[in-house]
């Protein structure tokens, strides 16, 4: 079950900041994929094409995030592939050593079938953070512009 | 995150454009904060975290002087837009976050032989040639496809590949900055995910706050630095802001990986961990200067290409393509560079982020041609707004590392921006204002919009006043194409 308005985006003078609330930890990484994907692109409701595999590594969950959303920039930035829905998505900890694998079901940019937005140089450390509160986890970065 | 520090009331102002935050105001703070603003700059700065980005920046091991904001500054994430910080050379730290994601985004005048009378009958045809063939890259690659060899050349070589690849003259070289080439540059710093990324987007302008501006020289302030330069009353410039794209973007992404892990074994903690450092003198330090040397080379090979095909469209819409390079200035760069710190010659590394070098007069790493007036200092204003050129004074070597503020700074978040107008609305202003606009993207003009930003003149004239750098000439636009 998701949460209600499971994205917020953040004000920032110069950037754009969002958090995403979730009930389960792997789903922030599913959100916050969710959420970057919608700065830079509206797929207008295409469906998904293909799909990449991912697997990222850190050491500690917060950098696995923003490498985790890094990782889709840089499929964007070189194929011009967008994510659509992510599956099996896994999340591991060992230690010192975090690691998130997935399948991004996405499609490649066409600028006569979607709107391309702005373009994202990169999602920062800046107030990067993951928590709990009583109810639900939250992930929060900031995005440059 | 750790808590919010208790900055409200300890800036001290010393005098109508300074303030000061002493470093004993503020636990952990190793040197002073400098605020160059008046009091309506500052009232600014002071609606978000600048202050607080000034202040733990002052944190840093190893940094000299004081941690200085301009007067265009606003919240960036580690450092604020427009700060500017220098460590000492062997033992102080670099940080990547010091320096920005877009490595050597910066900003090039270019001087036409041209008035404003004999360009605006054709202004429409001008801007939409530019248009066209001035490729933003949002969304698309470029036209200049290299092979991966070819990609190390330009990282090595910067403007001199492009001179020698036939984008430009080697007349141009001396008219930029670093002569357009940082030495400290080593292609194999660089991570074959980097140049995957800016392979190609060379020759691409960018978008969010990148812009190629067709301007007139409005008004000239001081005569003989502005005939130094070949500007006169009433001509016709061209300015180009962009940077080096994404493969810059991700030099700096891969750092920041790298010397956030790193940091614990070199004892560093930092209060935001955008502000990511290592020691200057360790593997990834070292590694990171080398990759950002190379991205700052594709940055001035970049602004060259886009520079060579302005030519080729006033060549066919104006049959002149005699555009000289004034300057080309780089306002995201970290620098060695010798400086006076409490009366002694220090060599430090000089981060400025959103801010601009400004060497005087006689200053030995200016070009000949301006070793007399100082260097020329290129402030764009936000789109449709004022821009001006500066010229570099003693002043700023005794207060600021020889810094000076790079643009209007933001003070407005881009959602409030694009909720306040319309791409219409914008584009109906900017007409009425005599402005022709092209954009790739709504965002691109809505996010950007004038009221978005401080006034830019506001921001000139605190810098001139406080005599850091003196004002040379206002810049008005009358043609701009954005991503």
């Amino acid at each position: 079950m998701h949460l209600d308005e499971p994205i917020t985006y953040l004000e920032h003078t110069a950037d754009v900041g969002f958090e995403v609330r979730a009930h389960e930890v792997v789903d922030l990484f599913r959100l916050g994929a969710e959420a970057l994907t919608a700065v830079f692109v509206d797929p207008h409701g295409d469906t998904a094409t293909n799909a990449r595999a991912i697997e990222v590594h850190a050491h500690d969950r917060e950098s696995l995030y923003v490498r985790w959303l890094n990782e889709l920039l840089f499929l964007f930035d070189t194929e011009k592939f967008f994510a659509v829905t992510i599956s099996d998505l896994t999340l591991e900890q060992n230690e010192d050593a975090f690691s998130i694998r997935a399948i991004v079901h996405g499609t490649t940019f066409d600028p006569e079938r979607h709107e391309f937005k702005m373009y994202v140089k990169a999602v920062t450390y800046h107030h990067v953070e993951i928590g709990k509160t009583d109810a639900h986890f939250r992930a929060r970065c900031y995005i440059d512009v | 995150m750790k808590e919010k520090l208790a900055i409200t009331g300890k800036a001290i102002r010393t005098d109508e454009c300074r303030l000061r935050i002493p470093k004993e105001s503020i636990p952990g703070m190793r040197i002073d904060g400098i605020v160059y603003a008046d009091a309506e700059l500052f009232r600014a700065i002071e609606r978000d975290e600048t202050i607080e980005q000034v202040v733990n920046v002052a944190m840093l091991p190893g940094l000299v002087g004081a941690s200085i904001a301009m007067p265009d500054a606003h919240q960036g994430y580690g450092f604020c837009i427009g700060g500017v910080a220098a460590s000492d050379a062997k033992t102080g730290v670099v940080s990547a976050g010091g320096v920005g994601f877009d490595i050597n985004c910066g900003v090039r005048l270019l001087a036409t032989p041209l008035s404003h009378d004999e360009v605006a009958p054709n202004m429409q045809m001008l801007i939409d040639q530019l248009f066209k063939h001035i490729p933003t890259g949002t969304g698309k690659s470029g036209k200049i496809r290299l092979s991966y060899p070819e990609l190390d050349r330009v990282l090595t070589e910067g403007i001199e590949w492009a001179v020698n690849s036939g984008y430009g003259f080697a007349s141009d070289i001396e008219r930029v900055e670093e002569f357009g080439r940082m030495k400290t540059a080593d292609a194999t710093a660089v991570s074959d995910r980097a140049k995957q990324r800016g392979r190609d987007q060379l020759g691409t302008l960018g978008s969010g706050n990148h812009f190629l501006e067709v301007q007139i020289v409005e008004e000239v302030f001081d005569e003989t630095a502005a005939r130094a330069f070949g500007l006169w009353k009433n001509q016709v410039v061209v300015l180009i802001h962009t940077g080096s794209r994404g493969l810059g973007h991700q030099v700096c992404t891969d750092a920041l990986e790298s010397m956030d892990a790193a940091m614990k074994k070199y004892n560093i903690t930092v209060r935001d961990r955008q502000l990511a450092c290592v020691p200057i003198d360790s593997h990834e330090g070292q590694s990171y200067l080398h990759a950002m040397g190379s991205a700052a080379n594709f940055a001035f090979a970049n602004r060259q290409c886009i520079t060579h095909w302005t030519r080729e469209v006033f060549r066919d819409v104006m049959k002149t393509g005699d555009l000289t390079i004034v300057y080309d200035v780089c306002h995201n760069m970290a620098k060695f560079e010798s400086h006076r710190v409490h009366g002694q010659q220090r060599n430090v590394l000089v981060h400025r982020k959103g801010a601009t070098r400004a060497f005087p007069a006689h200053h030995e790493v200016l070009p000949e041609l301006y070793r007399t007036t100082g260097q020329p200092v290129l402030i764009p204003g936000s789109m449709g707004t004022y821009s001006y050129v500066l010229v570099g004074k003693e002043r700023a070597m005794d207060e600021t590392f020889g810094s000076c503020c790079h643009g209007a700074g933001r003070s407005k978040s881009r959602t409030k921006a694009k909720a306040e107008t319309t791409a219409e609305k914008v584009l109906e202003d900017l007409h009425r204002h005599g402005v022709v606009a092209r954009a790739q993207t709504r965002v691109g003009l809505t996010e950007e919009n004038p009221s978005a930003y401080k006034n830019v003149s506001a921001v000139v004239e605190v810098v001139h006043r406080s005599g850091i750098a003196g004002k040379v000439a206002k810049l008005k636009p009358i043609g701009v194409i954005k991503g």
